[in-house]
């Protein structure tokens, strides 16, 4: 290995200090046993993830979180992966085009997002609602599923099921027994893409929540406004730890190669 | 093709109600003037006066030297990435893709320690003999560009290493093996073959930095005056609907533009590669 070389590398790992550095110092911070963010920590406790699992109001938020990123995930796929279908396999006039508008909210300002739905519930009246919150994350995880599909069906063998239809399978049974099974990675990935996005998602919640349906980023934030003890690292660590976890499950079973071209 | 319309239409269709209808709901709010008449009132408001206009110029600044710095940064990742072995690259792709899942208000918080007067960012600073007291770093714009560049590289390197792992290491060979210099085969043959995906990450970093929401929250505080915060402030501390509307009207424009922009961009320089 020449000078330049190990140069490059040291550039590119400082780099990559650099990304992972406010995540490190959560996880630090929150193994902290003051109540201030001492940084280092003096001494070093978990009481900090005893205060967040016995703290009603964190624990509400976090089961309000886990059941809109679970309706969300479903409903972005059952949507993403129809669509993904008809773009990738039928020759559309205007597919191109639809491809970019389903993934228009990737580039599309999620703030607007948040603030035309809050304006659209107070019209109907379902201002607050859980209900609310599911489509404004559908609307912002939609685009990682219709990707996610979108790659599979592209490299999709369609042999495949013809193969399937001259053995006398009809095409729902066909696309069920075959094709689903078959593009089953990109379906975990797409889920679980969309699962995270909506978890940690505070942009379009902020405007959306109400008594008794605040997501946990959004509780967190409103703590983060009045206290500055570490229980909101400890939460955050065990976000970190969870999120790492999902996407090296990922890399390992399904592989993350093709879902961010 | 019956069948593929079907399935095409639920997603058309939900995006239509929920994303298409409430923004045109949020355009016509925000025509609405004093004394509900239709009027151009918040734009000139939010356009002319220099307090509001301030948020627009701040947050067109940030977004400027935001995604230049995520330019620079992210040249080499993405080359180190494009050309690392199969299992290197699970292990980098998990470290740019897990930090996005685990969300901006997770990673805001971390910066909001780092940066303090007497974190880790300024504790290094001291050390290396840069500087000699702490300097300020939360609440300005220094540090929301250092919050932003954090959180969007990986959507300027994603893009990039794509384009750039699609460039034959031959060709680079070829150059190479013909005399040019390290920095030449840089300029002459990786810079140009990868402008379709830095041209992608450009727009998309820049579009992301205008729409910011929760790092100029937490790291410019009321004292980095940004659209997004501004806009979540009208909305739902001072209930100016009509206000929110116009900024987020502005806000909108200026991304659609930039997604036209992208989408031409993208074909063109598509057209010129295959036409080589």
């Amino acid at each position: 290995m020449n000078d330049r070389s190990i140069l490059f590398r040291a550039v590119t790992v400082a780099i990559y200090a650099f990304l992972l550095l406010p995540i490190a110092v959560v996880v630090v911070a929150s193994l902290n046993d003051g109540a201030t963010l001492a940084f280092p920590p003096k001494r070093v406790s978990l009481r900090w993830f005893g205060a967040f699992l016995t703290s009603r109001q964190f624990i509400e938020a976090t089961w309000v979180s886990l059941e809109v990123a679970v309706v969300t995930a479903i409903v972005a796929l059952v949507l993403g992966t129809a669509a993904a279908w008809a773009l990738a396999r039928r020759a559309m006039p205007f597919g191109f085009i639809a491809l970019q508008y389903l993934t228009s909210p990737l580039i599309l300002p999620g703030i607007v997002v948040g603030l035309a739905l809050l304006q659209f519930a107070a019209r109907l009246g379902a201002s607050g609602s859980v209900g609310v919150l599911v489509i404004g994350h559908t609307v912002v995880a939609l685009p990682y599923a219709v990707r996610a599909m979108h790659a599979a069906f592209t490299q999709y063998d369609e042999t495949l099921d013809e193969a399937a239809a001259t053995l006398g399978a009809r095409p729902l049974r066909t696309f069920f027994r075959v094709t689903l099974p078959l593009v089953k990675p990109s379906l975990i990935a797409g889920g679980v893409f969309a699962f995270a996005i909506s978890f940690s998602n505070i942009m379009i919640s902020a405007f959306l929540v109400g008594p008794g349906t605040t997501t946990l980023p959004v509780r967190m934030y409103n703590y983060m406004e009045f206290s500055n003890d570490p229980t909101i690292a400890a939460i955050a660590t065990l976000v970190v730890i969870a999120m790492f976890g999902a996407v090296w499950a990922l890399h390992k079973t399904v592989g993350l190669g093709g879902f961010f071209r | 093709m019956m069948r593929a319309w079907l399935l095409l239409s639920p997603a058309v269709v939900f995006l239509g109600v929920f994303f298409g209808v409430p923004i045109a709901l949020v355009a016509a709010t925000s025509f609405v003037g004093k004394g509900g008449v239709i009027a151009l009132d918040q734009y000139r408001r939010f356009l002319l006066d220099g307090f509001y206009r301030s948020f627009l110029t701040e947050t067109i600044l940030v977004s400027v030297v935001t995604t230049a710095a995520c330019v620079v940064l992210s040249f080499p990742v993405a080359y180190q990435l494009a050309r690392a072995r199969a299992a290197m690259k699970g292990v980098l792709l998990t470290l740019l893709i897990a930090p996005l899942m685990v969300g901006d208000v997770v990673r805001g918080y971390g910066w909001l320690i780092a940066l303090g007067d007497f974190g880790v960012v300024n504790q290094m600073l001291m050390r290396l003999g840069l500087v000699d007291k702490p300097v300020r770093l939360i609440f300005t714009p220094t540090g929301v560009v250092l919050g932003l560049v954090e959180v969007l590289l990986p959507f300027m390197v994603l893009p990039l290493a794509a384009a750039i792992g699609g460039i034959p290491p031959a060709l680079e060979e070829a150059a190479r093996s013909l005399g040019a210099r390290h920095a030449r085969v840089f300029r002459k043959v990786v810079f140009p073959l990868s402008l379709p995906g830095l041209a992608a990450g450009v727009v998309i970093v820049f579009a992301l930095s205008m729409g910011s929401f929760a790092i100029p929250l937490f790291l410019g505080g009321v004292k980095v005056n940004m659209v997004g915060p501004l806009i979540f402030q009208q909305a739902t501390l001072t209930v100016d609907g009509p206000f929110a509307a116009a900024v987020s009207c502005v806000l909108f424009a200026t991304s659609v533009l930039l997604l036209v922009a992208y989408a031409w961009v993208g074909s063109a320089l598509r057209a010129e590669a295959g036409g080589r």
